[in-house]
């Protein structure tokens, strides 16, 4: 496990930031989900070595309470909030933050110019860090976040304020930061699809609980007997049919057909035969993100 | 034709080590500082017109220097790297504490104002280290000011001396002679960055600190003056100062300054207990703000 974490609470003064949440982070891109205020940031700060908390965490087998500094060194974190190093160009504000991270001048400078060629900030790189636009004041926090090659990145809201064309151009990198560069990333967001299009696990958090953890793939697997169909033929008597079978269809739009509890897909064909109509496709209807996240915060 | 290829590549990590990253911090501010250009010419400037100060003094002053020597003599001995380094920090002092706000201001209030602080906490240093690179890069440009002068005028003191082990002899003097200055490089480094952690914005940090070292002098005067006791100037950091280097650089004279006839009877225990007692204060609210403002932002 890159991250784990058991019972973990924290308070701030009355308000409970984080109630008893145990969860466990692997390896790849894993997905920090929840509404505002639900305590992402905070664990994130936990988990970075930035406040005390009760309970158990090991980040990348180390505790970041006992060894804060150990952990940051292996950590690279891109803060929510607009936050710059003022009075520097941007390729100084990224040398400067690998210094801070242990790296030798010469090699924080090259690796710094690397890693702004890398986010796209080549041509912007001796500009006054001060002067970004929004979108570029992302990628220079990514660059600095990535200047120390940390094996595991802590991404908070990377897709805030960017428009669609950077949005997807962020959401590509850390992807291909993933993917191809064998990076473990958490990405704290509360865009599903930011979520859905990067990661491959999810943790769900709601007013400081985790309240649903998992590979995506499993929490969004078939839709317990929802089928999508494509039919040739009378749909009207082919749902008759399928009433008859016990089975409940849509009468208008893309056809979805609800078998009854313990269902079986068969029915499909046997209310086709029956209603002399032909199957052109069945798909089993998988739930989406949004559906999983909808039914964690008790929305559905 | 781009120098880097675009493509992410790794650090192999070679020489990676846990250097010193106050020192880090320090050489980062440092040239952010003397992007101002105000700055850039008082550090400049200073330093050289304390030198030719101290030039003037034994050429075309030395007359005059000579006859007050003999006065003082008579009053029981006189050193002249002493008498010419009380004289300049009576006036230097007041030009460090206009360097320390325009140099110390902007340093914390400014990254509170762009919210940096997550970024240096979140890579591996302490608040230990984030404070030390911060008074450090006050405390480079006050030594400018307030340790690089007396190191000139013990070099001409020497080069211009007839007597072959003036160099040895008053290489005591010269260490003396830097106690007041990294006093004072203390005290106002501490000072400033405090001041500097309570504010968002550099110019009223910056005002606030050149107004608290003001309103304590002109406070301790008033109390000096009503209560009829000197004990009253160690409300003063800048009296501090003052009578601590009365105290360390024996055979300078009175050095009176803008403290008047009064200030070598403040006690020198109370000075050096005032002076603490201002810079202990000062890096105690440092601590305690730049903890709370981290914890927040």
């Amino acid at each position: 496990m890159i991250v784990s974490v058991d019972n973990l609470s924290k308070r701030f003064g009355a308000t409970v930031a984080l109630d008893g949440v145990s969860c466990a982070i692997g390896e790849g891109a894993t997905g920090l989900l929840g509404p505002n205020g639900a305590g992402k940031t905070t664990l994130l700060r936990i988990l970075l070595g930035l406040l005390p908390a009760q309970g158990k965490v090991r980040v990348l087998g180390i505790d970041p309470t006992r060894e804060p500094l150990a952990v940051r060194a292996r950590i690279g974190y891109m803060p929510e909030s607009d936050c710059i190093v003022p009075g520097m160009p941007g390729s100084e504000v990224v040398a400067f933050l690998g210094r801070l991270a242990g790296m030798p001048r010469r090699a924080a400078l090259q690796r710094a110019h690397e890693v702004l060629y890398y986010v796209g900030l080549e041509e912007a790189r001796y500009r006054d860090a001060a002067e970004y636009s929004t979108g570029m004041q992302q990628r220079l926090k990514l660059a600095q976040a990535l200047v120390h090659d940390p094996d595991l990145l802590f991404l908070d809201e990377p897709t805030n304020g960017l428009d669609p064309k950077g949005r997807v151009e962020m959401l590509a990198l850390i992807r291909e930061l993933a993917t191809e560069h064998g990076k473990h990333i958490v990405l704290s967001s509360h865009l599903l699809p930011d979520v859905e299009g990067v990661c491959t696990s999810v943790v769900v958090l709601k007013e400081g609980r985790n309240v649903r953890e998992g590979a995506l793939a499993g929490l969004t697997t078939a839709d317990g007997g929802a089928y999508e169909v494509v039919l040739r033929g009378d749909r009207a008597r082919f749902l008759a049919a399928c009433e008859a079978e016990g089975a409940r269809g849509t009468p208008e739009g893309p056809l979805v057909v609800r078998l009854p509890p313990g269902g079986d897909p068969a029915l499909l064909f046997r209310a086709a035969v029956a209603s002399v109509t032909q199957l052109r496709g069945v798909k089993p209807v998988r739930r989406t993100l949004e559906d999983v996240f909808l039914d964690a915060m008790g929305g559905r | 034709m781009p120098i880097y290829e675009a493509a992410y590549r790794r650090w192999d990590r070679e020489g990676a080590r846990r250097g010193l990253p106050s020192l880090a911090i320090a050489a980062a501010m440092i040239r952010r500082v003397m992007r101002i250009r105000l700055v850039r010419l008082l550090v400049l400037t200073l330093p050289a017109l304390a030198c030719f100060f101290s030039f003037i003094v034994f050429y075309a002053a030395y007359d005059r220097m000579l006859g007050m020597m003999m006065r003082q003599s008579e009053e029981g001995g006189i050193n002249l790297l002493h008498l010419i380094n009380q004289q300049f920090l009576l006036s230097a002092i007041w030009f460090a504490a206009l360097i320390a706000a325009l140099s110390g201001a902007p340093l914390i209030a400014e990254d509170r104002k762009a919210r940096a602080l997550p970024l240096y906490f979140s890579k591996p240093i302490t608040h230990f280290d984030y404070i030390a690179g911060k008074v450090l890069t006050v405390a480079t440009f006050l030594s400018l000011l307030l340790l690089l002068p007396p190191f000139c005028m013990y070099l001409v003191e020497v080069l211009l001396s007839t007597q072959d082990d003036v160099a040895s002899a008053q290489f005591p003097s010269l260490l003396r002679s830097f106690v007041p200055g990294a006093c004072c490089i203390l005290l106002f480094s501490a000072l400033s960055l405090a001041v500097s952690s309570v504010s968002k914005r550099a110019a009223y940090a910056a005002l606030a600190f050149l107004g608290l070292i003001v309103l304590s002098s002109a406070i301790s005067h008033v109390l000096v003056r009503g209560m009829r006791d000197p004990a009253w100037f160690a409300v003063s950091p800048t009296a501090c100062v003052f009578r601590i280097s009365l105290e360390v650089l024996p055979g300078a004279g009175t050095g009176r300054g803008v403290f008047g006839r009064h200030i070598p009877h403040l006690d020198a225990g109370l000075a050096w207990t005032g002076l603490g007692v201002w810079t202990t204060l000062s890096l105690a609210v440092l601590a305690i703000r730049i903890r709370r403002v981290e914890v927040v932002s």
